[in-house]
Formats: C-alpha cells, structure tokens, sequence
C-alpha cells in the first residue's frame, strides 16, 4: 500500500520544490514582485485558514463544556 | 394467540437542551457571516498592500478616525448594557426592560451616527466607484451596518415580547449572540478600515 504511494508522493514532491511562486488572484495586483502585496497574501492565507478551525474548535469546546455542566435527567 | 408486549420509558424529567436550538441556530448562522467578514477584511488588506499611490489614495477623503472612536465606544457600551440586561433578566425579568432600551438607543445611535458620516464622506467625493478604498469602505461598513440594522430588529422584538410578558430566556439569548456579533466584530473592522 505504502509502495504504491510512492510515485504519488514524489510527483507531489517535485511539484511543490520545482514550482514557482504564484500569486492566483487576477484582480488585485496578481504576480506583483512587492513584498508587502506578497506578505499580505500569505497573512490573508493563514488567517482564512485558521480562522475557520479556531472556530470550529472553540464551538466543540463550549458544547463540551456546556454538556458536562448541563444536568443528565 | 400471541401477545405482543410493549414496554414504554416515560421519561418525566428530560435532560435540558445543551444548547437552545434557537441560539445553535444563530451560532451556526454567525459562523458563516464571520468567514464572509474575514473575506472581506483579507481582500481589502491585499488591495491596500498593493495600492501604488498610497492609502487612501491621492484625491480620496480620509476616514473620520476620531468622530468614529466615539460611535465605537457607543457601540461598545451597548453591548455592555446588554450583558447587564441578561443579568438582570436572569434574576427578574420586570427589571430588565431600562437596560434592554438603553442598549437598543445606544445601537441606534450608532447606526444613525453612521449614516450621517456616510453623508458627508459622499459630499467630500468619496463614492462606491469613486476608488477601491471607496468601494471596499462602503462594501465593508455597509454589510456591517445591515446585521447591526438586523440585529436591533431582532433586538427590538424582543424587547416587545419582553413588554408583553412572553420573552423566553433562549429567544433572548439568540438576539444577545447576534447583538454581541456585531458589537465583537466592529472593533476589527475599525481597526483594519478607519486605521
């Protein structure tokens, strides 16, 4: 099983060393060299990223505190 | 001839809901209104970074940062009287209705202070296409101002039903959850927007 993912993971591997940088949005100032424009993307990314799991996270946890101080029956 | 048994478990004292539906309800409805926020907040950070001609741009007003830190701080102190209407709601529900108006005048204020800087941003030349700070300031703030116009909404009938004698505690609790929403999210979007 592991042997067969093998030629996956080397593509997958090639494919994130060997590609370029891109920057996918075609609207607001795609593939410019700034820094500033590159590390508001990747500020953006981790932050529409985390975002959501924090979130879901913190539900999961108040729902888990609210069922152990909630009384059983 | 069989006979055929049933046995019923008639649960006299049934466990209380964890949650009320009606606030899972508005949670599950907030979470989507936050991810579209921080959508929002994240293409409007990147226009900024890339704007050439600095922000805002040459010809475009500045925001009213000052006369905005005070219908912040209005709408801070609403969410705060709404925190002590569901105390005091918790204890006796007579005693609420002082507390529930002040945080409803107070959210009002805020959206009709809005209103009034909007004018005026509009006679300095500011506009939806007049540049993308315009359109994202109007597209931001205004979506902002449409759920803190919701929320009074849903604030205000609950204020009626609260007159009336009919206010459940988890009906209340929804409209805090929306309330305290738009109160939570606004200091971001002041932060990220005005500064």
């Amino acid at each position: 099983m592991i042997r067969a993912l093998f030629p996956v993971l080397a593509i997958l591997a090639v494919w994130v060393l060997l590609a370029d940088g891109a920057l996918a949005c075609a609207v607001c100032s795609g593939g410019d060299d700034d820094v500033k424009v590159k590390d508001s993307y990747v500020a953006a990314t981790i932050f529409m990223s985390l975002l959501p799991l924090c979130v879901v996270g913190g539900g999961f946890l108040f729902l888990r505190h609210r069922y152990r101080a909630t009384p059983d029956e | 001839m069989t006979s055929r048994t049933t046995s019923l478990r008639v649960v006299t004292n049934p466990r209380p809901p964890v949650v009320p539906s009606a606030v899972l309800g508005m949670l599950l409805f907030l979470f989507t209104e936050l991810m579209l926020f921080a959508g929002l907040i994240s293409a409007h950070s990147i226009a900024r970074a890339g704007a050439l001609l600095g922000w805002p741009p040459p010809g475009q007003p500045r925001l009213p940062l000052e006369e905005t830190a005070l219908n912040t701080a209005a709408l801070l102190l609403s969410g705060a009287l709404l925190i002590v209407a569901q105390r005091v709601f918790a204890r006796d529900k007579r005693r609420t209705k002082p507390w529930l108006t002040a945080s409803i005048a107070l959210g009002a204020f805020f959206v009709i202070f809005q209103g009034v800087e909007w004018v005026g941003l509009i006679r300095e030349g500011l506009t939806l296409t007049s540049s993308t700070h315009g359109g994202f300031f109007y597209l931001i703030i205004g979506i902002h101002a449409l759920h803190a116009v919701a929320a009074l909404i849903v604030l205000g009938m609950n204020w009626l039903r609260l007159h009336r004698g009919i206010l459940a505690q988890s009906t209340f609790a929804a409209g805090q959850v929306f309330w305290y929403f738009v109160v939570g999210v606004w200091p971001i979007l002041y932060w990220r927007v005005y500064g």
